[in-house]
């Protein structure tokens, strides 16, 4: 259970992140780099339930009830994503 | 009046060049959408910014009224797509704000960081000042101290509009709108001034806003104004 201490993370929307869905998918505008870019629909939907507050684990278990993904799939797929969205600051980590 | 039947046929036998001329290349894209047609991507770039469009205009309008005090009128563009029947279909690159002292209110927004996005100069002696922009959002600011009449109409002074004025369609706490029949008047005489007539997301806006409006008193009124029947 190598995930466990990201399980109760939340992060919000950075509020350089104007983001809008699109057919399903969300598109976003990076308002620091100037850059438009696009989720698919998995990233989606993790970014809604970010947006919404929910917690990592919360996600990852979203993501096994709509995909069928393992446990172990399901928070790698989250995490991978939660870090690269940290990464561009256009989630900032909560404090618990 | 349903339109959309019409719209339909004419994206149905115009060629791709002049949806975008004529503003109705969103309204095709749906359309096409819907017949499970193939979309060009040039038409999907313009869907993607018309969809950060929607969020960009709310960060605007709530920072334009956090830094500015008075009444903001915002007309034309998202006002319009919100009586469509999905806003996404009307393309919009500019919000415009009709303000009581607009020299004063370009002062404020230009001091809070926004940019000159146009030549001062130009537009000097205009009824809108100088476009401008906050970053890398897709549309542009125009800050009104009037509005662009024809030279023949006999429209009321700003003050008036301003004493008529209703809650903007978006929702955003103290942006306001002009009143319906002002509103539809004054979209007709910009669909006048920009080439009469010839511009076919324009003639939908004239649909679009007079819905659901007495067509009588418009017609009224758009005489009083000197418009002639409406």
């Amino acid at each position: 259970m190598k995930f466990d201490n990201l399980t109760s993370e939340r992060y919000s929307v950075s509020p350089d992140a104007l983001a809008q869905q699109l057919h399903g998918e969300v598109i976003m505008l990076d308002m620091k780099t100037e850059a438009y870019f696009g989720l698919n629909e998995t990233g989606s939907l993790v970014w809604e339930k970010v947006a919404a507050g929910e917690t990592v684990g919360a996600i990852a278990q979203s993501l096994i009830d709509r995909y069928g993904l393992s446990h172990e799939d399901a928070f790698r797929d989250v995490t991978a994503l939660i870090s690269e969205l940290e990464k561009r600051e256009l989630i900032i980590r909560r404090n618990s | 009046m349903n339109i959309w039947p019409s719209v339909e046929r004419l994206v149905d036998c115009w060629p791709d060049s002049s949806l975008g001329p004529h503003g109705i290349h969103l309204i095709a894209v749906a359309h096409w959408r819907d017949r499970a047609m193939v979309v060009p991507a040039v038409f999907q770039d313009a869907e993607r910014v018309r969809a950060i469009v929607t969020p960009a205009t709310k960060l605007l309008l709530e920072r334009v009224r956090g830094l500015v005090s008075g009444p903001i009128l915002l007309i034309k563009g998202p006002e319009l797509a919100a009586r469509y029947p999905n806003p996404a279909l009307r393309p919009f690159g500019d919000l415009d704000l009709l303000v009581p002292d607009a020299d004063l209110v370009q002062r404020q927004l230009i001091d809070a960081g926004f940019t000159r996005a146009g030549d001062e100069a130009r537009f000097r002696d205009t009824y809108h000042r100088e476009p401008l922009s906050l970053g890398p959002l897709p549309l542009d600011l125009e800050i009104h101290g009037g509005l662009g009449w024809l030279p023949w109409i006999k429209a009321p002074a700003p003050d008036a509009l301003f004493a008529s004025a209703v809650p903007s369609a978006l929702g955003i706490d103290g942006i306001l709108t002009l009143a319906p029949e002002h509103h539809a008047l004054y979209i007709a005489a910009h669909a006048w001034r920009h080439g009469p007539l010839g511009n076919l997301l324009h003639l939908i806006d004239v649909v679009m806003i007079t819905e659901g409006q007495d067509r009588e008193m418009l017609d009224q009124l758009a005489i009083s104004w000197g418009m002639g029947p409406f």
